[in-house]
This record gives structure tokens, C-alpha cells and sequence, in this order.
């Protein structure tokens, strides 16, 4: 019985060293490519493909006016294509491009016309009767410095501007205020306001037929409300009433207004005007594509050329990893035909390709 | 005018049919000296080969033309010995012709020469399924040794109960001897108490069973016919008294096997020890019985109670009959070496291993099993690789994985045919490798970026092998036991996609093993 015991103890020793634990090696395998394209642009084909002869994807976020563009550019070096997605729904702050992204099959490339998408003129602000005693306007956009009276936008993006309003007892003060132009806006408003004898304030929220589900009230940028409308105290000197709204459709903007409670002359409505005048034939950026390539020290752009006929047709889209500085990277698999034209002059080129493009959307 | 060879042949014939010549020796001798007595410059002149011959010949008739006609080939063949079987079978005999044959046969003999052998060996078909035989090898020695463990009872259990009854009535017998005044008495260590009329009966059990047993005396004697048993009665001795004539090495068919044989101690060995001196038939003497209780303790192990049971066998010619095949445990040290398991590679492989495991003996058979932890140590099992990983870029790695040992479960299944202290084992070793050391070194662009040592990475081996082998082995003193194998890996060894190199195909190893007996129990 000893002896049938000590078996079964070798035994077991023996069956616990071998289901003892293994250690995980992480072997690299070598893999195919990951990112490539392969096409012609003109008469010339060329292939470029992530990993060799120096080529690599670059994937980043760059801000075209504003809004993003989740993009990714693969270069060698001598030649490159860097391709972006424009993001949109630019009025929604907590949208998710991916999500959107993910879902589009097809899509067009931006296409910068030339024509105007939105005008700040001091004219047409001073048509309401809150900026009528304006004298002159000086425009600065995204910190600036655009032009006296009217500025004429024409690219879309979704603009920070700044008017230093001389009014015309020759009194200054500024204001700024969020211009969308050139995308879709699911949702607006204006503020409404008046100064009291006193120096009080009421302001009330003009939601042009949309409906609103929170507004919060700043004067100076301090939080006062969120009710409907406000009535502040006796304000004496320039104060900034400043209205944010969230509106049912998960649209948020915020948009203030100048006023001067010692002097109801002394007033500047926020900048909706221009907005809701901006011509509406105009094909919203909303997650378009732009196309930019670098070939031989010549770099082509897709959004001065006419693409009436051009597509991107997506393949797939599959998450691929993070890059570099943590951002979440998709692999966009896509067919695509497209017009470039050479920067600086007036030759296009026509390029078609099919691809596996890195893009970072965070 | 031209003659024709025809009309040429008819003006000979016509010449010379009266033509006679008186036939003389001489002339022939005379004719035959001619011949001999060539001067060199004829010798020379007939010293000329084959192919000279053959190539004069074929310029000559180069350019002879014969003319065909019909008449010559009718002539010809009416001219030929026309063949008749009967004619044929009637003028000679088959043994006649075998007689020819084989004196004619006799006479010859051919020159071996390698070559013949090297073109016969490529006429041969090439085996294509060399490990079949292995494998076939394999199987059959597995069923075998299955089929041991069912045929391992030495005697049939009805003999087997017989031999424990005569057992029980011989000693009853005996001790009914040392008593006769008791009605009833002790059997053996047990406490059952036979009658009279009941150890008459098992006796009587015992005669039947042998046929040459024989109660005698009112049931207190046993004895053969002949020679035999001779027990005694023996009414005052105090001792039992079995009184075993050496001449009679058949009474060994009636010994109790497991009461007599398996405890080595008391009175049974030195039973064994007498009958295993009986090398001559003696007439049975009477005077020369054997006082059983009284002979010394012979210490012997179990293999060699075996050992001489066997050669009692052979000796005398006896039924088979042998111990109950108990195993004996062992546990096993080894160390080996082998050719490398991958191919080219001028290294060797080295192992120690510990195992246990039993072997039982039928007859001169010994049949062992054993499972042996193997830790087998390779220098040349190595990978170099390189990966160029794409990603955003690509990352090019090299790699070395170097397989330093391998550890593995060897079991151990051999048949062996012992003659004395010496066996010849035959067997397979089926293994199974479940863990490995590995040095793992990884560069990334000439830096090394990463080194360490890792356990159980085993991608680069197969695990299972199977090794035939054949081995010897000599039993020492102190149930010590130091043998040799020799086996061949006939499975593939190493995952090539992961090894540099190929498999070695067949390498062969040696295997040194102490192997230590242990006895439980009993």
C-alpha cells in the first residue's frame, strides 16, 4: 500500500509539472501590409504601401476653419496622398463621428467654389435694432484681423468672430461670437434683449421654431439662469449677456450680446443674422472628403477642382489601433476616382485608386 | 561463262564421290602438331581481338552481295533436321537431361562483385513507407503485452485449487503424523482442523489429480509409483516430515505453488533449494530424506527463485510451471545520447531521466513498463528568424529561440528474454514533451531589444514521439539492474516551420539506465 501510494504521489508530480505554467512568448510574425495604395494619377500608376521603401501612414487630426477633419496621409517621401474626412453635425459638440463615419458608404469631395457662404456685415447687423447706433465694424475671425465693415467667408468652417464696433458717439467695445458657415445646422436661435432705464437687462431666447431644452444664462461669463429669459440689475459699463441653448435635437450653440447699461445706445446683438441669410444652395461640408497629393514637388488639392463626377466608394471600415499619440486609427478600405488639380494653376489631373487608408478619429 | 555456286558444289560432289581415303592416327596427330607449331609471326598475325576481328569481318562482307533465289532457301531448309517431340522426348530422357544438367551445373561459379549487387539493389522498389514496420512492430508488441496480463495465471484455477487442497492435506498429513493419536488435527498456520477421512479424501484428490500419487497406509504415507514422495509416518516426531526423494522431479507438479514458493522463508525454500540440486536421477534412498525443518533459511530473492524454478523446467523436462506473475516495482535512473534531432548538424543530444515503473516475468520472458521523466538537453535546436511587421510602418525583428532542454514523459514498454543474470529486451518508448526552456533573444534593428529565458514554449516541437529499441541488461546484487537501449525516434521531432533545418530522419540513441527493484507487500 506504501509503495502504491508513492506511484500515485510520482505520478501526480509528474502530471503537475507538466500542466505547470507556460510562459507566453510573444514571437513577432511577419504580417502583409496594412496600409497601401495603388493606382494612377494621370497616365501613371504608382503604388505606395506603408512600410516600404520609407513609406508610412501618418494618421492626425487636423482642424480645417474650425472643424476637423479626421485624416491620414501615406507618404514615402517623394510622393504621398494625404486624404481627410470633414467631420459635420459641427453645431453638435457630443455627436460621434465614428459612429456616423462607420455608416457612410459613399460620400463627395469638398469642393471650395469661391462663392460666398456667409458675408459679416456691419450693414446688415446694423438693420436690427439693437446694433443700429453702430458706426463701424472691424472684423477679426479666430483672433484675425479680416476687414472693416463686411467680410465676405467663403470657405465653410465654423468661425470665432470678433467685431470691434465703433458706435457713433464714437464709443468702442467688442463682441464676439460662433459663425457657422458652410455646414448643416440642425437648430438655431438669436437673443433677444433690451436695457431698462435702470440699467437692467431682460433677454430672452428667440429659438426660431426649434425647440429648446436648456438654456443657461451668463452675464460676463458668470452664470446667472437658465430659465427662459433673465432681467438682470442696474448694469452699468459694456456687459457681455451671454445665452447658451441646447435644443431637443442635441443642437448647442452659444451666442451673446453687447450691452451697456448707462447707455441703451451702447448695444450689439449676436451675429444669427448672418447665418440665417447665408445663401442655402450650398451643399453643406458635412463629412465630405479632401484629397491632397504631393508628387514630384507638385502638390494637388481635390477641393478646387470640379467633382461633379468624382466618388469615394468605401469598402470597409474596421477599427486598426492607436497611433502614436493614443488616438484611436480606422482602416478605411475605399475605391476612388477623383479630380486634382496643381496647386497654384490650373491644370487637373485625373487619379483613381483603390486604397487602405489609415484615418484617426479620436 | 561463270560457274554457279551450285553447279561448282555438283562438280565437286561428283569429283569426290569416288574419291576414298584409308584413315590414319598419324595423320590426325600430325595435322593436330600443324597446328600447335605456329611460328610467333602467326601468333602475332592471330593475336588480334574480338573487335578487330569484328570489324575486319563487317568491312569485308561490306561489300558482298548475294544473290537471292528461292531454290537456295528450299534447298536449306530441306536440309534442316526437322523437329519431332516425339522423336525428341524418345531420344532422351528427362533425367537423363537433369543428370547432364546438374553435372554441367556443378562446374560453374560466378565472380561476386559489388556492382551486381549495387544494380540489383536499385532494380529494387523503394520502400516507401519505411516506418510501417516500426509501427507494425510497435502494435504487435503492445497486443502482446496486453495479452500477457491475461494469460499471466501459470496454471488454471481448478489446478490451482487442487494444488492449495493437496498443499493443505501433504502438510495436514504431516502434522496428522507428529499426532496420530489426535482425532482431529492443525493444519498448517491456519486454524482448520481436518479429519482423518478428510485428509483421506484430499489425498484421494491428489492421486487423482497426478495419477502417480498414491495413498498409502491408512492415508499417512504419500508416495509414487516409482521413486517419488515417500511421507512417513512419523508418530513421535514432534517435526513434520515430508520426505522428498531427490529422483523424483515430477512431484515438483505437485508442490502447492503459492503456500510452498511464494514466502521465502520457512521450510518451503529449502525444499526448492533440494529439488533444484537434483541433477541426476538417484535411486530413491530412503535414508537420504530430507528433515524439512531442520535445513537452514536460504536467502533468495524472488528473480532468482524464478531463475531456478526455470532452470529446474529445462532441466527435467517439466509441464510449464512458474510462480504467479507478481510485478516487481523498480525505479529507474538514465542518461542517453543522440544524433540531433534535426538535420545538418554535427552535435549530439544528451538526457538524464528518472522513472519507475514494474516489470513481471513469465517464464524466461520478462515483460517491463515504466514511465521515465526525460530532461533532454539540445545545443543546435535553434530558430533564426526574421519578421518585418507592417503597421503604420513596418518593424523588422530578428529573433533566436534556442531550445535548450525539453522535458518529456517517456513511457517504457519492452519485452525481454532473460538467460540468467543477462536479458535482451525488445520495446518501443512512446513520449510525450510537455515543457521546454528557451533562450529567447529579440533585435529590432540591430538593438537588442529584448532577452530571457522561458519555460514551456514549445512551438518548435512536436510532442509526441516514438522510439523502438532493443537494449540489453544484467541483473546485480541488490536487485540493482544496468542496462543499455539503443532506439531509433521514428516521429518527426521538431516543427521545421519553426527550427532551422529539418528533421533528422531516424536518429538513433543510447540510453544507459540503474535500475532498482523494490518489493512491496508480502
Amino acid at each position: 500500500m506504501k509503495g502504491r501510494k508513492s506511484i500515485l504521489f510520482c505520478a501526480v508530480g509528474l502530471l503537475a509539472l507538466a500542466s505547470c505554467k507556460k510562459d507566453v512568448v510573444d514571437i513577432p510574425e511577419s504580417n502583409d501590409p496594412v496600409f497601401r495604395t495603388i493606382g494612377t494619377i494621370g497616365t501613371e500608376p504608382f503604388e505606395i504601401v506603408a512600410g516600404d521603401n520609407g513609406a508610412y501612414m501618418f494618421t492626425m487630426t487636423e482642424v480645417q476653419n474650425g472643424v476637423d477633419v479626421f485624416s491620414g496621409k501615406i507618404s514615402d517621401g517623394s510622393f504621398s496622398i494625404e486624404m481627410g474626412i470633414y467631420d459635420g453635425m459641427v453645431d453638435r459638440p457630443s455627436h460621434e463621428a465614428v459612429d456616423i463615419i462607420t455608416n457612410i458608404i459613399s460620400t463627395e469631395f469638398s469642393h471650395n467654389t469661391g462663392f460666398p457662404l456667409l458675408t459679416l456685415s456691419k450693414d446688415e447687423l446694423t438693420t436690427m435694432a439693437g446694433s443700429q447706433y453702430i458706426e463701424q465694424i472691424v472684423w477679426s475671425i479666430d483672433g484675425i484681423y479680416q476687414d472693416l465693415n463686411e467680410v465676405v467667408i467663403t470657405e465653410p468652417g465654423k468661425y470665432y468672430v470678433c467685431a470691434d464696433v465703433t458706435f457713433l458717439d464714437g464709443a468702442t467695445a467688442s463682441i464676439c461670437n460662433e459663425v457657422i458657415a458652410g455646414y448643416k445646422l440642425d437648430a438655431n436661435f438669436m437673443i433677444d434683449f433690451s436695457v431698462g432705464l435702470q440699467g437692467a437687462v431682460t433677454a430672452s431666447v428667440d429659438d426660431m421654431g426649434n425647440t429648446v431644452q436648456e438654456v443657461r444664462w451668463f452675464v460676463d461669463e458668470d452664470l446667472v439662469g437658465n430659465t427662459e429669459y433673465i432681467e438682470t440689475g442696474s448694469l452699468s459699463g459694456y456687459h457681455t449677456i451671454t445665452a447658451e441653448v441646447e435644443f431637443e435635437n442635441g443642437v448647442v450653440r452659444r451666442k451673446s450680446v453687447l450691452v451697456d447699461g448707462s447707455n441703451e445706445q451702447h448695444t450689439v446683438n449676436d451675429f444669427t443674422i448672418f447665418e440665417y441669410q447665408a445663401p442655402t444652395t450650398v451643399e453643406p461640408r458635412d463629412f465630405n472628403i479632401r484629397l491632397f497629393v504631393e508628387k514630384d514637388g507638385k502638390k494637388y488639392s481635390s477641393e478646387t477642382a470640379k467633382n461633379e463626377d468624382a466618388y469615394l466608394l468605401i469598402t470597409g471600415l474596421e477599427y486598426y489601433g492607436k497611433n502614436d499619440a493614443g488616438n484611436n486609427v480606422y482602416k478605411v478600405s475605399a475605391d476612388v476616382k477623383v479630380q486634382v488639380r496643381e496647386v497654384g494653376t490650373s491644370n487637373t489631373t485625373p487619379m483613381s485608386f483603390t486604397t487602405v487608408f489609415g484615418i484617426e478619429i479620436p | 561463262m561463270s560457274w554457279t555456286d551450285g553447279e561448282i558444289d555438283k562438280l565437286f560432289q561428283d569429283r569426290v564421290k569416288d574419291l576414298s581415303f584409308e584413315y590414319k592416327g598419324e595423320y590426325w596427330n600430325q595435322f593436330n602438331a600443324s597446328l600447335s607449331a605456329r611460328t610467333p609471326e602467326m601468333a602475332a598475325a592471330t593475336a588480334i581481338t574480338d573487335a578487330e576481328i569484328d570489324k575486319l569481318y563487317q568491312s569485308s562482307v561490306a561489300q558482298l552481295s548475294f544473290e537471292y533465289k528461292k531454290e537456295y532457301w528450299e534447298s536449306f531448309d530441306a536440309s534442316r533436321v526437322k523437329y519431332v517431340p516425339e522423336v525428341a522426348a524418345a531420344s532422351i530422357a528427362d533425367t537423363v537431361i537433369d543428370q547432364l544438367y546438374q553435372a554441367n551445373s556443378k562446374g560453374l561459379s560466378f565472380e561476386y562483385k559489388d556492382a551486381y549487387w549495387t544494380e540489383m539493389a536499385a532494380m529494387l522498389p523503394q520502400n516507401r513507407r519505411p516506418d510501417f514496420l516500426w509501427f507494425g512492430t510497435a502494435a504487435v508488441f503492445v497486443g502482446l503485452l496486453i495479452a500477457t496480463l491475461f494469460i499471466g495465471e501459470p496454471v488454471s484455477s481448478t489446478t490451482d485449487r487442487l494444488l492449495t487442497e493437496n498443499s493443505a492435506t501433504i502438510d495436514g498429513n504431516n502434522r496428522n503424523k507428529s499426532n496420530s493419536n489426535n482425532s482431529a488435527n492443525e493444519i498448517n498456520d491456519t486454524d482448520q482442523v481436518l479429519e482423518n477421512n478428510q485428509v483421506d479424501n484430499l489425498l484421494d484428490k491428489i492421486a487423482e489429480n497426478t495419477n502417480s500419487v498414491q495413498v498409502l497406509e491408512n492415508g499417512n504415507s504419500v508416495t509414487t509409483n516409482s521413486t517419488g514422495l515417500n511421507s512417513e509416518p512419523t508418530s513421535t516426531s514432534e517435526s513434520t516430515g515430508m520426505n522428498i526423494s531427490p529422483s523424483n522431479p515430477s512431484l515438483s507438479q505437485n508442490l502447492p505453488s503459492e503456500p510452498a514458493i511464494v514466502e521465502p522463508r520457512g521450510s518451503a525454500i529449502p525444499n526448492l533449494a533440494n529439488v533444484n540440486n537434483i541433477q541426476t536421477p538417484v535411486t530413491p534412498v530412503v535414508d537420504e530424506d530430507i528433515f524439512i525443518g531442520d535445513l537452514p533459511t536460504v536467502d533468495l530473492e524472488r528473480e532468482e527463485l524464478d531463475e531456478q524454478i526455470v532452470n529446474l523446467q529445462d532441466q527435467v523436462n517439466m509441464p510449464d510451471f512458474r510462480m504467479p506473475t507478481i510485478p516487481r516495482f523498480y525505479v529507474e535512473l538514465n542518461g542517453g545520447l543522440s544524433q540531433s534531432l534535426i538535420t545538418p548538424s554535427d552535435r549530439f543530444s544528451s538526457s538524464v531521466g528518472v522513472g519507475l515503473g514494474f516489470q513481471f516475468q513469465k517464464g524466461r520472458f520478462a515483460f517491463t513498463t515504466g514511465v521515465n521523466g526525460i530532461w533532454n538537453f539540445h545545443d543546435d535546436i535553434v530558430l533564426n528568424r526574421q519578421a518585418k511587421v507592417y503597421g503604420f510602418g513596418s518593424d523588422v525583428y530578428q529573433y533566436t529561440l534556442k531550445y535548450d532542454h525539453i522535458y518529456s514523459l517517456e513511457a517504457v514498454l519492452a519485452m525481454g528474454y532473460k538467460f540468467g543474470i543477462h536479458q535482451i529486451n525488445v520495446g518501443i518508448r512512446p513520449s510525450y514533451a510537455f515543457g521546454s526552456k528557451v533562450g529567447f533573444s529579440l533585435m529590432e534593428e540591430d538593438v537588442e531589444m529584448e532577452r530571457e529565458v522561458l519555460y514551456g514554449h514549445m512551438e518548435g516541437i512536436k510532442r509526441f514521439g516514438l522510439k523502438p529499441m532493443i537494449g540489453y541488461s544484467i541483473d546485480l546484487p541488490s536487485n540493482i539492474t544496468i542496462g543499455l537501449n539503443i532506439g531509433a525516434q521514428i516521429m518527426s521531432s521538431v516543427n521545421e516551420e519553426y527550427i532551422n533545418g529539418q528533421n533528422n530522419r531516424l536518429p538513433i540513441d543510447g540510453q544507459l539506465y540503474f535500475r532498482k527493484s523494490i518489493s512491496f507487500g508480502r
